[in-house]
């Protein structure tokens, strides 16, 4: 089996690459270990499809090459496959994640298994290159592995909400029953008891965007979704079950186009909840600029 | 947010005068027994409660 090598090379570095491309971070997504033993499979299987292209397009055999392609498109319903588990367990979030911050989770999966086919490609065709020399195949097949999978992984990497805005504390007030933060009126909460668990455990951040791109990117109901999920889920809740009243809530302020939001965490410390809002994600989704329009520029 | 199917389930009050018929509506004598019914009934349905400042309370489905 003379391209052995190359195959078992190409489909370990997909494999690998995957792996790397798999986060551990506050949001457990992919769930451990059930959902990790699903994508790192479903990763060498990329690699082995990316691996066994060159052998295939060596021995001239194209209709390989064609059904090998047609098996690559069907990592699209790995995109399905997350939109439907988060869509389901959508019910059982305290705070949900909402649709826009859902289908982002799902295409950064199914691009990432695309990641692993490049990869593991790259790898293969190397490997072929230096074909017989096994040191040399080894020695560059890691190198391009490792530089492919970094540079892929970095340009994959998005902004997260401190790289667009400026975010400060500020206080949470009534109006008679309309709950403000920093002057917005952010919702109605019926209770004068409840008000006063608002005014001594609550807080409030101001999202100040930077310019008019990050501005018309805040504007998204996904994106503010987003925020009050992933802010919940890196500093915890107050709230239980079926407490609308103090549920995290962001709304826009209308003049400057800032978000506030208004939360009870479990804890009340400020400068956790600002890192907590900074880290979290701009969606892909969301992001707009205006700028890069003539009508925007004009605007500006 | 957004999207969501907003429902008014019930009304309480204290000013018979203030609602109509349409929505259950439960009367409260003064301002204490109004939170009182509004926080329970908020309990039993899982809604939130909102304060019209007309002496209305709604409770509300989001």
């Amino acid at each position: 089996m003379e391209y052995l090598f190359t195959v078992l090379s190409g489909a370990l570095a997909g494999f690998l690459a995957r792996w790397y491309m798999l986060r551990r971070d506050y949001r457990q997504y992919p769930s451990y270990p059930q959902g990790w033993a699903i994508h790192l499979f479903l990763g060498f299987i990329g690699g082995l499809i990316g691996a066994v292209i060159v052998p295939a397009f060596l021995e001239g055999d194209f209709s390989a090459i064609s059904f090998l392609l047609l098996a690559a498109t069907q990592f699209r319903e790995v995109r399905n496959m997350e939109r439907n588990t988060l869509t389901a367990m959508e019910a059982t979030e305290m705070v949900g994640r909402g649709s826009g911050y859902i289908e982002g989770i799902a295409r950064v999966f199914e691009a990432r298994n695309y990641l692993a086919i490049w990869v593991a490609l790259a790898v293969a065709v190397t490997s072929q290159i230096f074909d017989p020399n096994r040191p040399l195949q080894l020695v560059g097949g890691l190198v391009v592995a490792l530089f492919l999978s970094w540079v892929l992984n970095r340009l994959m990497q998005g902004n997260v909400i401190g790289d667009i805005a400026h975010v400060e504390l500020v206080d949470l007030g009534f109006e008679g029953p309309l709950l403000t933060a920093g002057g917005v009126s952010v919702m109605n909460v019926g209770l004068a008891e409840d008000r006063q668990t608002w005014l001594e455990k609550g807080l409030g951040v101001r999202i100040r965007p930077h310019g008019p791109d990050a501005k018309a990117t805040l504007a998204n109901i996904g994106q503010m979704q987003a925020i009050a999920h992933d802010v919940i889920s890196m500093i915890g809740l107050y709230m239980d079950v079926g407490e609308q009243e103090f549920v995290p809530i962001v709304r826009r302020e209308r003049e400057s186009g800032s978000l506030v939001l208004a939360v009870i965490p479990s804890e009340q410390d400020a400068e956790a909840l600002i890192a907590a809002v900074k880290g979290v994600p701009v969606l892909e989704g969301a992001i707009r600029k205006p700028l890069s329009s003539r009508a925007g520029q004009e605007l500006d | 947010m957004g999207g969501s199917k907003k429902e008014i389930l019930a009304v309480v009050t204290t000013n018979r005068n203030k609602v109509s018929e349409g929505t259950p509506v439960f009367y409260a004598e003064n301002a204490e027994e109004l939170e009182r019914t509004s926080r329970l009934l908020a309990r039993v349905l899982t809604a939130a409660i909102h304060d019209l400042d007309n002496e209305c309370v709604v409770i509300v489905r989001h």
